[in-house]
């Protein structure tokens, strides 16, 4: 991932090991003394290729991309290129080119017009995504700002919380480029700047803050230039003037963003509610038409749910994958759980299974995810108990057997206290337990599903020896099915032991069971 | 005969030294492998291990169903059924009766019957369920076969270390099967019942066996 763009920062090529978070052991607090407060840690993941990959994701489950892809941005007549990936790049399309010049350099150019929602609504659901990293995510512009401190005990330090989320994103198919740092402006900062840096310590911050280059900072053009005019290039040069001073040339406005950054102010942001409904889409960058290979690009919308899931501490019960086609028809893929589950390999396990029963009516072109039924599940213990993790393992292959197989298809039994021995047992839901007394007569092993009706000569049925009996069953006079039968144990020509009985009202005989 | 039994009685110490040599006059050993014991008597004493191979594929092979194949496997699923052990039937011919299984000691609550309906949905089921953790009993009933399906079930038994047990028809016995165990049950008009092992790993075939 880091080869291919040279505006990422070097991501470990592998997980950074565990670094230990400083314990801070209960002290009792001295008589009169306030609780100390933790300090925050913020930090900042900047997407800056937000339109291009929102627009087309489906890319992140190629290996090597089949075109070059970029976003046009159209004003009146005139369309120029908005953003372009590294491929259309090579070719020599830059970001303000027309997009004549742009295809005369590069014939096979994908192309996407600019959708400013599509991309806000796009980074609401990633800061959704991201709360399964902290409860406090805020949307600043095109970046996301997280509060860690709280989380870093969790996630083994501030590095390897920082991995997992490039991991993840890049899943999502997202570059991201993070800083930390302990205010928010900071972190952006310290993020637009190129991102890597990890200062976790306020002291730390301004010598750090210093050596960036005023550019990087939010601050608008027009400030830019008169700071450059007084020869202000570094945040440091900046910070060296005198505060009132400064005040009175550039704005109290300048001043207190200043010291948001260093910390001197406090930056109050409001985080992101996830909202309580989840709708996912995705849309191929080619036609499918086989339903199997739709797993793939159906993988990464369920990794966005599957981190909503964890986001927002809830399981899924039902939820649906709509396959559009390109005349607009919808082939809906309705996925039941036996429990709420948030488990990415068990989603992904269902709908595989799902999708090779499919009938695709059109080459599909768009994938649509939606949770029907979610509820709070605050997750399991592993391992502490061992019947609980035996039993979701029970659930969860009577769910992939019920996907492939049919929802009627699978099933356990269960007895029911009834003399007439076809009501005598029904079916269930597989693991449920309920007892009752064993009966003194005994019972045959296999129950035909309609009694067979036997020949019968001279009152007695044809090929059948009556061994033990009679066994007479007289019951359910109360709701219609009466039964008065005379149950014998008998062995047809094969050799082989059957139950069969003479109904008492028409004296037919009929056969039931085998033992 | 003389010469026999005396090759017999010496120690040929190169042959017994080397690797994987097993002599037929050695008798039965066993395998290796986890066994349960089968419940009757005559049954236990020509199985090698003393009863079921548990962690592979066992056939049966019946003429018609219902010839009494599954009260030969009663005593030992009971027994499996109490060590909380989850057995899964697989396209059974009929209806698997509850009151009669909870009466031999089956827990109800530990059981599953799933009737896929096509072929290759069965083998499917059975290795899905062998996979599914906890060394669980599957029984599933199916006619032809072909020998790598046969092999994978086999192979995802001794990985799991779960008992598949197959019910098939009669005439399947001239085709080949990779299963440890292949038995053969027979019952006359008079109501006995015959058993032969056809195949047996670690041990000898036998014909015509009688079972009470």
């Amino acid at each position: 991932m880091a080869s291919t763009q040279q505006s990422l920062f070097p991501v470990p090529a592998e997980k950074p090991a565990e670094s230990p978070v400083p314990l801070r052991l209960p002290q009792l607090p001295k008589p009169g003394s306030r609780r100390p407060r933790l300090q925050p840690l913020w930090l900042a993941v900047e997407l800056p290729s937000l339109a291009l990959e929102s627009c087309f994701r489906a890319s992140a489950t190629e290996q090597a991309p089949e075109r070059a892809r970029a976003i046009i941005e159209t004003r009146g007549k005139q369309a120029t290129i908005h953003d372009c990936d590294a491929s259309a790049a090579a070719s020599g399309v830059h970001p303000g080119m027309s997009l004549a010049a742009a295809w005369a350099l590069c014939p096979q150019l994908d192309i996407h017009e600019l959708e400013p929602r599509r991309q806000i609504a796009m980074l609401r659901r990633l800061a959704t995504w991201c709360g399964q990293f902290t409860p406090v995510v805020v949307i600043d512009g095109t970046t996301l700002l997280l509060e860690i401190r709280g989380s870093l005990a969790l996630f083994g330090g501030a590095r390897r919380l920082e991995y997992c989320l490039h991991e993840g994103m890049a899943e999502l198919g997202f570059q991201c480029r993070t800083a930390i740092a302990p205010t928010p402006r900071a972190a952006s900062w310290f993020a637009h700047a190129g991102g890597g840096q990890c200062v976790q310590e306020l002291d730390r911050l301004v010598a750090e803050l210093g050596s960036l280059p005023l550019a990087c900072t939010g601050f608008s053009e027009r400030l830019l230039q008169r700071f450059e005019g007084i020869g202000a290039r570094h945040v440091a040069e900046l910070l060296r003037l005198p505060r009132d001073g400064l005040a009175r040339r550039f704005g109290a406005g300048t001043l207190d963003i200043l010291d948001q950054a260093t910390g001197r102010a406090p930056d109050v942001r409001e985080a992101v509610k996830p909202s309580p409904r989840f709708h996912a889409d995705l849309d191929l960058n080619y036609e499918i038409e086989a339903a199997a290979v739709l797993l793939h690009p159906a993988r990464i919308l369920l990794r966005e749910f599957a981190g909503y899931l964890l986001a927002t501490q809830q399981g899924v019960l039902r939820w649906r994958l709509d396959l559009v086609d390109r005349d607009k028809g919808v082939t809906p893929v309705l996925v039941a759980h036996g429990e709420a589950i948030r488990d990415m390999s068990r989603l992904e396990r269902v709908l595989e299974q799902k999708l090779e029963n499919v009938v695709l009516p059109a080459p599909i072109q768009r994938l649509r995810l939606q949770a029907l039924r979610m509820e709070s599940s605050a997750g399991r213990a592993r391992e502490l108990f061992r019947d609980a993790a035996e039993a979701s393992r029970w659930e969860e292959l009577v769910e992939c057997l019920r996907a492939r197989l049919g929802e009627a298809a699978v099933e356990a039994m269960e007895m029911l206290p009834d003399h007439r021995p076809e009501f005598a047992m029904r079916t269930a839901e597989p693991g449920m337990e309920r007892r009752f007394d064993a009966l003194r007569a005994t019972r045959p092993l296999w129950l035909l599903p309609e009694p067979q009706r036997l020949a019968v000569r001279r009152v007695r049925p044809v090929g059948m020896e009556l061994l033990e009996g009679p066994e007479r069953i007289e019951s359910g006079w109360w709701d219609g099915v009466d039964v008065r039968r005379d149950y014998w144990h008998a062995r047809d020509r094969d050799g082989r032991l059957a139950w069969i009985f003479r109904d008492q009202r028409d004296g037919d005989w009929w056969l039931h069971g085998y033992f | 005969m003389d010469t026999c039994s005396k090759a017999g009685a010496e120690p040929s110490a190169p042959l017994d030294a080397l690797p994987g040599v097993w002599r037929a006059s050695k008798g039965l050993e066993k395998i290796g492998c986890e066994n349960i014991s089968t419940g009757f008597k005559e049954l236990d004493e020509v199985l090698p291990g003393g009863g079921w191979p548990l962690g592979s594929l066992t056939e049966i092979l019946s003429r018609r169903t219902g010839a009494g194949e599954l009260t030969l496997l009663m005593p030992a699923l009971a027994h499996l059924s109490d060590q909380d052990r989850w057995v899964t039937w697989i396209a059974p011919p009929h209806i698997p009766y509850a009151p009669a299984l909870a009466a031999a000691g089956l827990r109800l609550s530990r059981m599953l019957v799933a009737r896929p309906r096509r072929r290759r949905d069965i083998l499917w089921s059975a290795e899905q369920a062998l996979r599914s953790g906890g060394r669980p009993t599957v029984l599933a009933w199916i006619d032809s076969c072909d020998e790598r399906s046969l092999r994978r079930l086999q192979l995802a038994a001794a990985e799991s270390g779960g008992w598949v047990v197959l019910f098939r028809p009669q005439r399947q016995a001239r085709r080949f099967s990779p299963a440890a165990l292949r038995l053969a049950l027979e019952t006359t008009p008079q109501g006995e019942r015959f058993v032969s092992l056809l195949k047996c790993r670690g041990g000898r075939p036998v014909e015509g066996l009688r079972i009470d």
